[in-house]
């Protein structure tokens, strides 16, 4: 995304700021919501490997501080401008480790009266990801389109597109990604929710690998089709999964699911449990499997 | 004119003594359900006209309705004060009264008067978990339960339906009579249905849709 778009996204941010702090700074503060959550994860085959004796398994940390302040332009046009905070902690590979803060503006189009009522939501968001390793520190843009309905007050279910593009100092970590995701929400009773999601992605991603694997890859002995592609790829020594290790970005194909069990403690507080798998597959037919599980807490301020 | 039809011409004109009511409601399993809305509908009387100054309240504060479940008689004036600092877009489908408040402001109240009996139901459409439940009775005798279950009504002598009603549960009505100022019990069992409300969550709902 261009320098002028994002600086266009984060003026309309600061724009809602600056409109929301003309009230009260009382009433300003009260509709602003905060919420914080930390999170930990059991991840298999973190570091993106094809070559299965090779792939780094890892236990990942991430704690994520975010606001959000609404604001009603008509009887059914919501505004959200919202910030957030998030830093991802790898204890075993350091070099993984980042930060990242940004903003995001959705516009929420309501049709009709009632929870039953369908929900359109265009949203643009960017943010500044400051990774430890350099090459991969860029902003990030990203832009979506979400139709949800509740089909009965305790079951949600939406449709989404979104688009992300990372532009990182080095090209190695450049993104340019479209997915589409259908989702399900069921809120069995007042504690107990279940969460499903599918998505299917398209476009670039990173994978690793060790030097002695990809120097093979290079040299033509995985054969000439893999030979030819990756030297296609931009790639570079990065070292963040072990000496010697190389990043190269990949086009592919990614199909995620996940499944997350919630528990409310209070209207304020929630305990998550995740599970999620991802099938990689990128242009050339190697793939790349993960699957994680998580546990997160979260509170709503 | 004869002294025993004189003595009944009289007493046909005197009001009737008032009768104590109590009602327990509870469960299928036995636990007390609180909210419920008894109502005593005279059956041979004619039911006393609402005061013209009735007025009740139902208010939004901290993104809620004051009350989950209102009970008015018909031709009362409720009012819609909006306590929070968000804004409000008050509506009800229900049949005896549609309206919408859209774009309801912080410090603003309308009113709206529901001459209608029958079950109002009224949500806020930006804040999907806010519910409450209006109930318009047509009689002036009517209470709501507490957290025992248990409701008090003091109504004048005579026959009258019982009306048993909670957002999860009703009680078919029945026939009953009050004797002068002696007190009545009934017990009221509802089969509730599972509590189906929006949940408001944690995180991404408390601030739209």
């Amino acid at each position: 995304m261009k320098p002028t778009c994002r600086l266009l996204l984060l003026s309309g941010l600061l724009a809602i700021v600056a409109q929301a702090q003309e009230g009260t700074a009382a009433g300003w503060m009260e509709n602003l919501h905060l919420t914080a959550s930390g999170s930990a994860a059991w991840v298999n085959n973190l570091s993106r490997t094809s070559y299965e004796p090779t792939r780094k398994d890892a236990t990942t940390y991430e704690f994520k501080l975010g606001g959000s302040q609404p604001r009603q332009l008509a009887s059914s046009l919501l505004l959200v401008a919202s910030g957030e905070i998030t830093t991802l902690s790898v204890p075993d590979f350091d070099l993984a480790d980042n930060l990242r803060a940004g903003g995001r503006l959705a516009l929420q189009k309501k049709f009709g009266l009632g929870p039953l009522a369908p929900v359109l939501q265009v949203s643009a968001g960017t943010s500044y990801k400051s990774a430890r390793w350099a090459g991969d520190r860029g902003w990030t843009t990203e832009a979506g389109v979400q139709l949800a309905q509740r089909v009965l007050p305790y079951l949600r279910l939406a449709a989404s597109v979104q688009w992300l593009e990372h532009d990182a100092k080095s090209q190695v970590f450049d993104l340019n990604q479209h997915s589409y995701s259908l989702e399900a929400n069921w809120d069995i009773n007042e504690h107990w929710s279940l969460n499903g999601s599918v998505s299917r992605l398209d476009g670039d991603i990173v994978a690793n690998a060790a030097y002695s694997v990809w120097w093979q890859a290079l040299g033509g002995g995985l054969g000439p089709t893999v030979q030819k592609y990756y030297n296609a790829r931009p790639w570079a020594e990065t070292g963040i999964y072990g000496p010697e290790w190389v990043s190269y970005n990949v086009e592919a194909k990614v199909d995620l699911w996940s499944v997350t069990l919630a528990y409310a403690l209070s209207t304020h507080t929630s305990v998550e449990l995740r599970k999620s798998a991802a099938r990689v597959v990128n242009h050339i037919g190697i793939s790349y499997p993960t699957d994680s599980w998580g546990l997160s807490l979260s509170h709503r301020f | 004119m004869k002294p025993t039809l004189f003595l009944l011409l009289v007493a046909a004109t005197l009001p009737a003594r008032a009768a104590d009511f109590t009602c327990t409601v509870s469960s299928t399993k036995g636990e007390p359900v609180a909210d419920a809305v008894v109502s005593l509908v005279p059956l041979d009387a004619p039911v006393p006209p609402v005061p013209a100054d009735a007025q009740v309240e139902i208010a939004q504060q901290g993104q809620e309705f004051t009350s989950y479940v209102t009970v008015v008689q018909a031709g009362t004036k409720v009012v819609f004060p909006n306590r929070d600092t968000v804004q409000h877009h008050v509506y009800s489908l229900s049949k005896p009264k549609k309206f919408e408040l859209p774009l309801y402001n912080p410090g603003k109240a309308e009113s709206i008067v529901f001459d209608v009996p029958g079950l109002v139901t009224i949500g806020c459409n930006i804040h999907d978990w806010m519910i409450s439940h209006l109930v318009v009775v047509p009689t002036p005798w009517f209470a709501k339960s507490d957290a025992a279950g248990a409701v008090k009504i003091t109504a004048p002598a005579g026959r009258y339906r019982l009306e048993v009603w909670h957002p999860r549960g009703t009680q078919a009505a029945k026939e009953l009579t009050l004797a002068d100022s002696a007190a009545s019990q009934e017990t009221a069992v509802l089969t509730l249905k599972p509590d189906r409300r929006v949940r408001r969550t944690v995180g991404a709902k408390s601030g739209g849709y």
